[in-house]
């Protein structure tokens, strides 16, 4: 068992299985080797954590991606935004927590539960115009009415017609 | 409380990559932060294609310094009207050397290029890479007639993969290519009297010969030549208008690693004696390849051959493939003219794929009267139960009574046996609709 504390200082005993899902983890375990001593993740609050471990508890088992697969990303890594349907369920979260998850997905190195998240991220960003963007997540444009039309009109190109 | 602009760059970039083009435009004015996330993106592999939108991007290329930064990939396509073979004055000629010029000037700009291919045949497209070096470059295909073409491929001796098929042999100006050595060469495909060009200690692993009308003599040439990367080469297609027995012998012989073969030259129809002599010829060669996996015997220029439809006769393949499997115990993939993939799942046991309705058929019916050789019904069961009611491969029109008592997927009644299924009838293959 490993016990891990989060931000917020709540303890958690997960099973070393389980928590090996981070790649982070599994280094320090390997670094540190087996002891008592809790680990502090100071990135991560408790509410958060509580949701990553239900997502290593459900995947555990499965393979983790090997290192070498991150070489030729660009080519072999398939560009779809599909998502399994246990996932949709688990990502169905606010937008805060589903930053929260994707923060502590990357800082843990989770990069099956980070794909979730990102791809979640752009299903919701599909097929919206800027405003629609900026309404959806709250953005500021700080662009002035020529910097934008400007942009818009070297990228015309590619807008969808 | 996170929201999307506490996420890093590279998160940022991890989504992007995931956007449709339609959506990068829009996301590009969302504002300062996410501009640069999104075009990155947008630029990043460019197929330029119509004329209107390939002067556009062009421009952009040449003006936008982070969107020419970003190009990795660039397909020029364009239209049949910058295909013309020879002009030498007008105001088309005028119009088309002022598009090159642009094409130049953008290329140039994208000096992080890594994957170059010209899909047309017009030396213009030549002229317009001139001028450009690209440190990163690993990939380079055409088919356009190469007057400039050895003096580019000179200045990119890091090239991984280099693809040079012109529609004509006697259009190379071969000496100017002298001296050239690739050492970094892993994929290619080049006529025979260009293969100089791969340096003896390049790791070659991929070869495929440009279909040219050339002599039947030059082929034993052309894989003795490739015999000496038999240490790394693994993956050889033959796109050739003829064959000898010799040839066969030749790749199992002096390539003894070769994993995947595949030969384009078939005439359509099975039957036909040139390709029954084909076949007897494989059955001799299979026995002397060792590391052989994938054999896939194709029909040449199918396209050409508006009246020619596949048809299957998957029981005489089946046979066919059994034997080829005994000869070659390495042989893993087998794939016929018609179109059939063969994958060996068991000791000497093939199954086709099951993408078109015969082939359903046929496994069916094989299973169902015990001529397929290991028991499958469970699986099919499975398989049936996995489906539920929704038939999306037309399975239940195929009604063997036995089949379907021993699946249990129907009751069995008097009007089945009126639709009994026929082996016999040789259905045409019918693609079936996704």
């Amino acid at each position: 068992m490993v016990h891990l504390v989060t931000s917020d200082n709540v303890e958690f005993v997960v099973e070393k299985e389980v928590v090996e899902r981070s790649v982070l983890i599994k280094n320090m375990l390997e670094d540190v080797g087996e002891s008592d001593q809790s680990i502090p993740l100071a990135n991560v609050s408790s509410a958060v954590l509580r949701k990553v471990i239900e997502y290593c508890e459900h995947h555990r088992g499965e393979p983790l991606p090997s290192g070498d697969a991150d070489q030729n990303q660009d080519e072999t890594r398939k560009r779809t935004t599909d998502i399994s349907e246990w996932d949709q369920k688990f990502i169905t979260v606010d937008q805060e927590m589903l930053f929260e998850i994707i923060l502590a997905a990357n800082y843990l190195d989770i990069k099956s539960l980070l794909d979730v998240g990102c791809k979640t991220v752009a299903n919701m960003i599909k097929g919206k115009t800027p405003d629609e963007i900026r309404r959806l997540f709250n953005i500021v444009n700080d662009f002035t009415p020529e910097e934008e039309a400007q942009i818009k009109k070297e990228n015309e190109w590619a807008e969808d017609r | 409380m996170p929201t999307i602009t506490d996420l890093p760059d590279e998160l940022l970039d991890e989504i992007a990559q995931l956007l449709p083009k339609g959506t990068l435009f829009s996301l590009c004015t969302v504002s300062n932060r996410f501009q640069p996330r999104a075009t990155r993106w947008l630029y990043r592999s460019l197929a330029l294609a119509g004329n209107g939108e390939t002067i556009k991007i062009c421009k952009v290329l040449v003006s936008n310094k982070l969107a020419a930064i970003s190009v990795r990939k660039v397909l020029l396509w364009p239209g049949l009207a910058f295909s013309r073979l020879s002009l030498t004055g007008g105001p088309f000629y005028l119009y088309l050397s002022a598009f090159y010029k642009l094409l130049s000037r953008a290329l140039s700009c994208a000096t992080n290029v890594e994957n170059i291919r010209l899909m047309f045949p017009y030396c213009g497209a030549s002229l317009s890479l001139d001028a450009c070096v690209f440190p990163n470059l690993q990939s380079f295909a055409t088919t356009m007639e190469p007057h400039t073409l050895a003096s580019f491929v000179r200045r990119h001796p890091q090239l991984q993969e280099l693809h040079i098929s012109p529609s004509d042999l006697r259009s190379i100006p071969l000496s100017e290519f002298s001296g050239i050595s690739l050492s970094s060469l892993n994929s290619v495909c080049l006529p025979e009297s260009l293969l100089f060009m791969i340096s003896p200690d390049a790791p070659l692993q991929s070869v495929l010969s440009p279909e040219i009308e050339d002599d039947n003599e030059d082929i034993p040439n052309f894989i003795r030549h490739l015999s000496r990367y038999y240490t790394t080469l693994s993956e050889l297609h033959l796109c050739r208008p003829h064959w000898n027995a010799e040839v066969l012998m030749h790749v199992a012989t002096l390539l003894p690693n070769i994993k995947s073969f595949t030969f384009t030259r078939m005439i359509p129809g099975r039957h036909h004696h040139s390709n029954l002599a084909f076949f007897e010829a494989c059955e001799t060669a299979l026995p002397f390849f060792s590391s052989l996996s994938q054999l896939r015997i194709e029909v040449a220029r199918s396209r050409e051959l508006s009246g020619f439809t596949s048809v299957c006769d998957y029981r005489c393949d089946f046979k066919m493939v059994q034997i080829w499997g005994d000869k070659c115990p390495t042989l893993s993939i087998c794939a016929f003219p018609t179109g059939t993939a063969w994958h060996r799942i068991e000791d000497n046991v093939w199954m086709p794929d099951l993408h078109h309705k015969a082939a359903i058929q046929w496994f069916f019916e094989a299973a169902s009267t015990d001529q397929f050789p290991i028991h499958v019904m469970g699986s099919l069961q499975q398989f049936c139960d996995s489906r539920g009611k929704v038939d999306t491969l037309g399975l239940l029109n195929f009604r063997s009574p036995t089949a379907m008592e021993s699946i249990g997927l129907y009751p069995q009644t008097e009007e089945d046996e009126s639709e009994f299924y026929s082996s016999d009838s040789d259905e045409n293959d019918i693609e079936i609709d996704e």
